[in-house]
């Protein structure tokens, strides 16, 4: 009886541990997974935030293109405050934590790339506007020059030459610069006095100016790698979050096999207890009907149990013994030596 | 909810694609702070000897400047520059006329610490503030850090945020109030975007959204560098901001150097240093009428009493 009865505090001690341990593994697992989300939810904002930012860097770059058209400069603002407001959305956020320092460097670059285009694109805007002028007003001027200039036909194909090469700009059409130029100087000697003619010279000039100082903006800007930099840092993000989700995927399969396994093992205990139990109970019950007086202490030797034909036979309830010592029982009828060896059972 | 107003915004775009756009009626701001941002504003405790407020160079009463060529700071002192409006400052892409301040915010440092303004010093003007319980315990129930120069900036910043004025009759006219402007005004609408007027005056403010040279065409002799003073780039010389031409009728004198005193002579100048071009008086006088078409209401808040 007392091996079942130790095999059986053996066996359900190795079951609470074990269900400790699935707790451990459930609770360590749900952590785990609220890691892996956080990390998705970081990736996701980055990749939107980016991906907005590349989107406004095309629009910035349409402006560019814009040259000689009428801009309404709200809107270069507008979409200027909105990157600013992806960027200071990534600022807040702790990036070298969460992706680590190689990214907060290329953000830092993203940064400087984007102030160096602002800068451009408000020298361009400056330019832009001046050149839209004179090219409004040379359309303008011409029209009322034709009339003036009926008379004199050199003047008028002078004119007429100018403001081709002038279309050819603004068409983007290699032109002629020394030609243009030498014309230029020919309009002003013979038509000084004309002041139509000096504000046609004067915006041609600085039209030609402008658009080439534009030009340089142009090519500038072309060299600013800030959409090579914005997918270049979105490509690291993606690779960094494909290997994580590999590393997190198996991490948790683990986790979820490991706690599976204990699982079966707890089952499989389970079934053990639950022999070992049924195994008590047929002592119990033959204990419990046994024709012998039984008396069970623990090691403190205070009456734990004892069985009907205990009660019967000594005259003892049940309830008076519980917790006794069994010498209360002590009658004198047996030998020392009885005691003795019932002491070193019990014990 | 977020689609349907990016979906207005579009067809407001599209409606008003016509370069020039009416101010929206109010704009989102925090009153409280707007309150203690307003009491700052008239307050001349900001300046060294408590004699200058931002109220005494930007007069809501008198189109939110002061009038004067150059604005006189604390003990007299002349400044530089001729002071801008502080109405539908908001709407400028940056603050003063070299836009050395990205925002309003950053801003307000600027005339509290200029020598000529009001020459006071932020940790200065921090424990004026502190020690003046109204302030404090104003700043401690709006700020968790209670009185800081940031604080300080962000109420005035507040505060001038409903400093705009809608309503302009041109604004009417642009919503379709045939009869909110003049035929004359309206035709210098039309010589204003013909002239090319529109393409540095451009936007919801007419202005205010891009550099540009003062003195195109001809040398306007500036002592002023302009953009130059922040840049130090030999490009950036005489740039200015171009300025936003709502309430123009009111905030004469002219230039960033104040150097013309009416707007008729403003406009002939432009014509000649800005666009290169001539035009004939009566134009000049329809473009004049359409400037004062520009004139909006005086947002209740601009009023003294508290």
């Amino acid at each position: 009886l007392k091996r079942y009865g130790d095999k059986w505090q053996e066996r359900t001690d190795r079951f609470s541990l074990l269900l400790s341990f699935f707790f451990v593994v459930l609770l360590v697992l749900f952590f785990y997974l609220s890691k892996i989300d956080r990390d998705i939810t970081n990736y996701n904002v980055y990749r939107h935030e980016l991906d907005q930012m590349r989107i406004l860097n095309d629009k910035f770059d349409t402006f560019f293109y814009r040259t000689y058209r009428f801009i309404d400069y709200d809107e270069t603002e507008r979409l200027e405050k909105q990157f600013e407001a992806h960027l200071d959305a990534l600022n807040v956020r702790n990036v070298a934590d969460e992706f680590g320092e190689d990214v907060l460097k290329q953000l830092h670059s993203i940064e400087r790339e984007y102030a160096r285009k602002k800068a451009a694109l408000e020298d361009f805007k400056t330019l832009n506007a001046r050149v839209t002028n004179s090219i409004h007003y040379l359309y303008d001027l011409r029209k009322t020059l034709e009339k003036k200039l009926l008379v004199s036909t050199d003047i008028k194909i002078l004119v007429d030459n100018i403001f081709f090469s002038i279309s050819q700009i603004l068409m983007d059409i290699p032109f002629d610069e020394a030609r243009l130029k030498k014309e230029l100087d020919t309009l002003q000697k013979c038509c000084a006095e004309e002041t139509l003619l000096t504000y046609f010279l004067q915006h041609s000039r600085q039209l030609l100016k402008d658009t080439d100082r534009i030009q340089k903006i142009k090519t500038d800007v072309s060299h600013i790698p800030l959409a090579v930099s914005l997918e270049h840092l979105l490509s690291v993000l993606y690779k960094d979050y494909m290997k994580h989700r590999k590393e997190q995927k198996l991490i948790a399969v683990l986790l979820i096999v490991f706690a599976f396994v204990i699982l079966a093992l707890l089952i499989y205990s389970y079934r053990r207890i639950r022999r070992n139990t049924r195994e008590l109970e047929a002592f119990r019950f033959a204990i419990e009907k046994s024709d012998n007086a039984i008396v069970i202490t623990n090691p403190e030797r205070e009456i734990v149990y004892v069985n009907e034909a205990f009660e019967e036979k000594s005259g003892y309830s049940k309830e008076e013994v519980m917790g006794k010592n069994p010498n209360i029982m002590k009658s004198g009828l047996m030998s020392d030596a009885f005691y003795a060896e019932m002491n070193a059972t019990l014990a | 909810m977020w689609q349907r107003s990016v979906w207005l915004l579009g067809i407001c775009t599209l409606l008003y694609a016509g370069a020039v756009r009416p101010l929206p009626a109010s704009l989102d701001v925090d009153m409280k702070k707007a309150a203690l941002g307003k009491a700052l504003f008239f307050d001349p405790i900001l300046s060294r000897d408590n004699t200058i407020s931002c109220a005494t160079c930007h007069d809501l009463q008198n189109g939110g400047d002061d009038g004067l060529r150059f604005s006189y700071g604390i003990k007299g002192a002349e400044g530089v520059i001729n002071a801008p409006t502080v109405y539908n400052a908001v709407f400028n892409f940056r603050q003063f006329w070299d836009g050395r301040a990205k925002d309003l915010k950053e801003q307000v440092y600027g005339p509290i610490e200029n020598p000529v303004e009001m020459g006071e010093s932020l940790p200065h003007v921090v424990k004026k503030l502190k020690a003046n319980s109204r302030y404090r315990s104003l700043f401690d129930r709006l700020y968790s850090d209670g009185v800081t120069a940031e604080n300080l900036a962000d109420a005035i910043a507040e505060y001038e945020k409903t400093l705009i004025t809608p309503d302009a009759p041109f604004d009417r006219y642009l919503k379709g109030d045939q009869n909110a402007i003049s035929k004359q005004a309206k035709e210098g609408y039309r010589l204003f975007r013909e002239k090319g007027c529109i393409i540095c005056h451009n936007g919801q403010n007419v202005g205010g959204n891009l550099y540009n040279k003062f003195g195109i065409y001809k040398d306007a002799n500036s002592t002023n560098l302009g953009r130059y003073n922040v840049t130090k780039r030999e490009e950036d010389k005489y740039l200015f901001r171009v300025p936003s031409l709502r309430n123009v009728a009111l905030t004469a004198p002219y230039m960033h150097d104040g150097r013309i005193k009416t707007l008729h002579e403003a406009v002939v100048l432009m014509t000649q240093y800005q666009l290169g071009r001539f035009m004939a008086p009566e134009e000049i006088d329809a473009i004049v009428a359409f400037l004062k078409s520009l004139t909006g209401r005086v947002p209740p808040t601009a009023e003294r009493s508290p």
